[in-house]
C-alpha cells in the first residue's frame, strides 16, 4: 500500500511512491537521455563522414575552442559517453524502469510494488547517477574517454585517463547499478508475492516473465561489475593496483584481464537483461494483434530461463583476443553458440503465433514485428562473433559494432517503442496518432538498416571500431563513401525520431481519449480504467484464465476474454501456485534476494583477491603483517553480536519487548566495538607504514575489510533504528518481521567476516 | 508476519556460539602450529565452511526453512565458486607464466 491520498505536487510527482508515477519518471529520464545519446551518435557519424570538418549549425556552440570541429581527444569521449548513456541511462530506464514499474503490478493484479519506498529510492539513485554523468562533461579534462567498457589500465590510471570525468562516470554507473539492484529486489518480490488470486505462474503475461528473469540476472550479475568499478576507482584515486601490472605497478600489481572478466561477467547478461523484457513484450503483442494465443507459451518461458542461465556462463566470448587461455575460449565458444537453441525456440514460437492469425498492423504490432526482423539479423551476425577463429579477424572492427547495434540498439529500441505505443493509452489515458506512429516505424526501419548494415560491410573490409578518421588508412579509402552514406542516414534516422517526440507530446494533451481496453487485450492490466485509479483496480481482481485468450470458445460476440472474466471455458484457481501459498513474507523474501546480490558483490572482491594472490609471484601473507590475536578477538566480538542478534529475535517471538531492546542495544554495542578495534588496527598499521598502496595485499586488505566495516556500520544504523522504534507499542505488531530481516543481514555480515578472517588473515 | 517459526532454543544458540568460538580458536592454533601449508589450508577451508553453515543454519534459521529458501543463498554461492574457478586459467596460471617469462 502506498497511500495515494491528498498529496502535494512534490510528494505526488517528485517523491512519489506510486509505481505508475515512478514509471513515468523513468520514461521521461530515459527519453531525454535517448535524445542526448542520439545527438552524440550524430556527432560521431559526422566526424567519420567528414573528418575534421566544422560541424554545421552547432559546431561553434559545442566546440568553440577548436573552431567548431572535433579534435582527436573529443572522439573517445563521444563514443564512451554515447555507449554508457544509451545502455545505462536511456534503454535501461525505459525498458526496466518504465515498462517494469508500470506493467508488473497491473499485469499481476497488485495495488503497487512490494516495496514502494525502495522503488522511489531506486529512481532517486538513477537520477543521482544521471546528474553525475551529465556533470562529467563539464569537468576539467572533459568526460570519460575509456570506452563504455571502462577497460583497464586505460581507465584505472590517472596518467592515461586524466580527468574527473572518468571518476564521475564510474560513480554514475555504480549509482545506476544500485538503482537496478533495488529495482530487481522489488520486481522479484512483487511477482512472487503480490499476484492476485488465481494468477498462477502459468497465467503470467510473457512481458512479466521477461521482466522477472531480467531482474534475476540483474540481482545476480550486476554486483560483479559494481565491485570492479569500485576497484577501478581505488586504482585511480587511492593508488592501488588491482588492474595494473608491470612498470605501471612498481610495488607489485594485479591483472588488467581480471577487470575484463568481472566486467563481462555482468556485461554479457546485460544484453539479456535488456532483451528478455522485449522478447516477452513481443510475445504478448504478437498474440494480441494476431488474435491468437501465444504459441508455445511454456516453451517460451523455459527458453527464457535457459537463456538466463546460459547468459551467465558465456562472457568469455568478448575476450577471445585478450590473450585468454585458448582452451577456456573453446568452452566459451561452445556455450555461446548453444544460446542460439533457446533463441531459435523464441523465433519459432513467434512465427507460429503469427501463422494464420488475424493480423492487425497497428503501430505497436509493427514495432514488435520490427524486433523480430532486426533481432534475426543481430542474432545471425552474432553467431560469427561467437566462433573463436572468426572473432580473431573481426574483433574490434565495425562488424562487432554493427552486430551489437542490431541486437542492443535496433531491437531494444524497437521494443521500447512498441512498449510506449502499446502502453501510452493506459498510462496517459489518451491514444497516440496512428498515422504518425506508422510513419515513424517505416522511416526508422529503413533508416536504421541504412545505418547499421553498412557497419557490417565496412567492418568486413577491416574498418577499426574506435578510429575517428578512416581516410588516413589506404585500405579503408574505398569504404569512405559508406561512411558518408551512414552519416546522412544517421541524420535522417535521428530526424525521423522527431515524429515520435511530436506525436508523444501532442497526444499527451490532444490525443483521443482512450477507453480502458483500446487494443481488445486479454491481460489483467486492460480490465481497469485508463489511466488506472491510485490503487490500480476498483475491486481486487481474481484471475480465471491465461493472458492470451483470443478467439476462445465462449467469448460471445467478442474474440477475446480478459483474465478476470468467468466463463464456460474458465479454469478453476490454480491452487498451490497462487501467491497465497508462498510461505514467506515479502520483507523476508526481499532481504534474501538482497543477500543474493551481496554474496555476488563480495564474490567480486574476495574472488579477485584469491586469484590475484594465487597468481602473484610475490607472496605476502596476512600472518606476516597483521596483528592476528587482535583480529581473532575482534572475530569473537562479531560472533558474539550474532548471538545477541539471534536472542533479539527469540525475545520478540516470546513477546518479551524489554529484552528485545536490551539484546538489540547490545548487538549495536558489540558491532561498534568491532569497528573501534578495526579502527585502531588500521591506525596501528598505517603508522607502521602498511597502507592501502603499500602492495597488492595491502590494497586487498584495506578494501575488503573496509567494505565489510561499511556493512557493519549500516547494520548498526538499522539495529539502532529498530531499537528506537521498539519503544512504541505500535511497532510491536511488525517487530518480528523487522528484527528477523535485520538479523538475516547482520548474520550475513558475520559470515563474510568469518571468510575474510581466514582468507585474508590466516592463509 | 513470521510464517516459519524458528524452533531453535536458547541452548542451541549457546552451543552454536560456543562452537563458533572453538573453531576460531582452532584456526588460530592451526596457523601457529608447525603443520604443512596444504594441511592448514584444507583445515581452514573446512572450519570456514563449518562456521558459515552454523551461522546460516541456526542463527539465520535456514534449518527450518523450505527447500526453495535454501536455493536463494545456494545458487549465488555455487555461481561464486564456479566464477572464481573460471578465472584460474587466465589470472592465476597466466599471471604466473607471464612472470616467469619476464624473469
Amino acid at each position: 500500500m502506498s497511500g495515494h491520498g491528498k498529496e502535494s505536487f512534490i510528494s505526488r510527482f517528485v517523491f512519489s511512491t506510486d509505481h505508475k508515477v515512478i514509471a513515468i519518471q523513468y520514461l521521461i529520464t530515459g527519453l531525454l537521455f535517448l535524445g542526448f545519446g542520439g545527438a552524440m551518435a550524430l556527432l560521431m557519424r559526422w566526424q567519420l563522414a567528414f573528418p575534421w570538418q566544422p560541424i554545421p549549425f552547432i559546431g561553434h556552440l559545442l566546440f568553440s575552442s577548436s573552431g567548431g570541429f572535433l579534435v582527436p581527444e573529443h572522439y573517445p569521449m563521444l563514443f564512451t559517453m554515447h555507449g554508457s548513456i544509451m545502455v545505462f541511462f536511456a534503454i535501461t530506464p525505459i525498458l526496466l524502469g518504465a515498462l517494469g514499474n508500470y506493467s508488473i503490478p497491473l499485469e499481476i493484479g497488485a495495488q503497487d510494488m512490494a516495496f514502494p519506498r525502495l522503488n522511489m529510492m531506486s529512481y532517486g539513485s538513477l537520477f543521482l547517477g544521471s546528474v553525475l554523468i551529465t556533470i562529467s562533461f563539464f569537468m576539467p579534462g572533459g568526460a570519460a574517454g575509456s570506452g563504455w567498457t571502462i577497460y583497464t589500465p586505460l581507465s584505472s590510471s590517472t596518467t592515461t585517463s586524466i580527468g574527473w570525468g572518468q571518476d564521475l562516470l564510474i560513480l554514475g554507473l555504480a549509482l545506476d547499478g544500485v538503482s537496478l539492484l533495488m529495482g530487481g529486489i522489488n520486481y522479484i518480490t512483487t511477482i512472487v508475492k503480490l499476484r492476485a488470486r488465481g494468477m498462477s505462474l502459468r497465467r503470467l503475461p510473457l512481458t512479466t516473465w521477461g521482466l522477472f528473469f531480467s531482474a534475476v540476472l540483474n540481482t545476480v550479475w550486476l554486483p560483479l561489475v559494481v565491485a570492479a568499478l569500485i576497484m577501478v576507482l581505488c586504482d585511480r584515486r587511492l593508488d592501488t593496483a588491482f588492474f595494473t601490472a608491470g612498470p605501471l605497478a612498481p610495488r607489485g600489481g594485479g591483472q588488467a584481464l581480471l577487470y575484463q572478466h568481472l566486467f563481462w561477467g555482468f556485461g554479457h547478461p546485460e544484453v539479456y537483461i535488456l532483451i528478455l523484457p522485449v522478447w516477452g513484450l513481443v510475445g504478448d503483442l504478437l498474440s494480441v494483434f494476431s488474435r491468437k494465443p501465444a504459441f508455445g507459451y511454456a516453451a517460451t518461458v523455459i527458453s527464457m530461463s535457459t537463456i538466463s542461465v546460459l547468459s551467465g556462463v558465456v562472457w568469455g566470448h568478448h575476450m577471445f583476443t585478450s590473450g585468454m587461455n585458448p582452451l577456456v575460449g573453446k568452452a566459451f565458444m561452445f556455450l555461446t553458440i548453444s544460446i542460439s537453441i533457446p533463441t531459435a525456440v523464441f523465433f519459432l514460437n513467434w512465427l507460429a503465433t503469427l501463422w494464420r492469425g488475424s493480423i492487425h498492423f497497428t503501430t505497436p504490432m509493427l514495432f514488435a514485428l520490427g524486433v523480430v526482423f532486426v533481432f534475426a539479423i543481430g542474432g545471425l551476425t552474432g553467431l560469427y562473433n561467437a566462433v573463436q577463429t572468426i572473432d580473431v579477424y573481426i574483433h574490434d572492427t565495425y562488424v562487432v559494432v554493427g552486430h551489437f547495434h542490431y541486437t542492443l540498439a535496433a531491437s531494444v529500441l524497437f521494443g521500447a517503442f512498441a512498449f510506449i505505443y502499446f502502453w501510452f493509452p493506459k498510462i496517459f489515458g489518451r491514444e497516440m496518432n496512428s498515422f504518425l506512429g506508422k510513419l515513424h516505424f517505416w522511416l526508422s526501419l529503413v533508416l536504421l538498416n541504412a545505418v547499421f548494415f553498412p557497419m557490417i560491410l565496412v567492418g568486413l573490409r577491416g574498418h577499426m571500431r574506435r578510429i575517428a578518421d578512416a581516410t588516413g588508412y589506404t585500405f579503408l579509402q574505398p569504404v569512405q563513401n559508406l561512411n558518408v552514406w551512414m552519416g546522412w542516414a544517421a541524420l535522417f534516422l535521428v530526424g525521423s525520431q522527431l515524429i515520435f517526440f511530436i506525436n508523444f507530446i501532442v497526444s499527451l494533451f490532444a490525443g483521443r481519449k482512450a477507453s480502458s481496453n483500446p487494443w481488445n487485450a486479454a491481460s489483467l492490466a486492460w480490465t481497469t480504467s485508463s489511466p488506472p485509479p491510485p490503487e490500480n483496480f476498483e475491486v481486487v481482481p481474481s484471475v480465471y484464465r491465461g493472458p492470451h485468450e483470443y478467439s476462445a470458445p465462449g467469448s460471445g460476440d467478442r474474440d477475446w476474454m480478459t483474465q478476470s472474466e468467468r466463463g464456460s471455458s474458465a479454469t478453476t484457481f490454480a491452487g498451490k501456485e497462487t501467491a497465497v501459498s508462498v510461505p514467506v513474507t515479502s520483507g523476508k523474501l526481499g532481504i534474501w534476494v538482497f543477500l543474493v546480490s551481496e554474496i555476488m558483490l563480495f564474490t567480486g572482491f574476495i574472488g579477485s583477491y584469491i586469484v590475484l594472490r594465487l597468481g602473484n609471484p610475490v607472496k605476502i601473507s596476512g600472518l606476516q603483517v597483521l596483528n592476528i590475536p587482535l583480529l581473532a578477538i575482534n572475530t569473537g566480538v562479531l560472533l558474539t553480536s550474532s548471538l545477541t542478534m539471534a536472542l533479539s529475535l527469540r525475545a520478540v517471538q516470546m513477546r518479551d519487548y524489554v529484552n528485545l531492546r536490551r539484546w538489540l542495544l547490545l548487538t549495536a554495542g558489540l558491532g561498534s566495538l568491532f569497528l573501534m578495534i578495526k579502527f585502531f588496527d588500521y591506525l596501528h598499521m598505517w603508522e607502521s607504514g602498511f597502507t592501502i598502496s603499500s602492495n597488492l595485499f595491502g590494497s586487498c586488505y584495506y578494501l575488503l575489510t573496509g567494505f565489510h566495516a561499511l556493512h557493519v556500520l549500516s547494520g548498526i544504523v538499522v539495529i539502532l533504528c529498530l531499537w528506537f522504534a521498539s519503544r512504541k507499542p505500535a511497532f510491536w505488531t511488525v517487530a518480528e518481521g523487522r528484527v528477523e530481516g535485520s538479523g538475516l543481514y547482520w548474520h550475513f555480515i558475520d559470515i563474510v567476516w568469518v571468510i575474510l578472517f581466514a582468507v585474508l588473515c590466516l592463509i | 508476519m513470521h510464517e516459519t517459526k524458528s524452533n531453535v532454543g536458547l541452548a542451541s544458540y549457546i552451543w552454536v556460539f560456543a562452537g563458533l568460538i572453538f573453531l576460531t580458536a582452532l584456526e588460530v592454533l592451526a596457523v601457529s602450529a608447525d603443520f604443512s601449508k596444504t594441511a592448514v589450508l584444507l583445515f581452514l577451508l573446512g572450519t570456514v565452511a563449518a562456521k558459515a553453515l552454523l551461522i546460516a543454519l541456526f542463527f539465520m534459521h535456514l534449518k527450518s526453512e523450505k527447500w526453495w529458501v535454501w536455493l536463494l543463498p545456494a545458487l549465488p554461492v555455487l555461481l561464486s565458486i564456479l566464477f572464481i574457478f573460471a578465472l584460474f586459467p587466465d589470472i592465476v596460471y597466466h599471471a604466473a607464466q607471464t612472470f616467469e617469462h619476464r624473469i
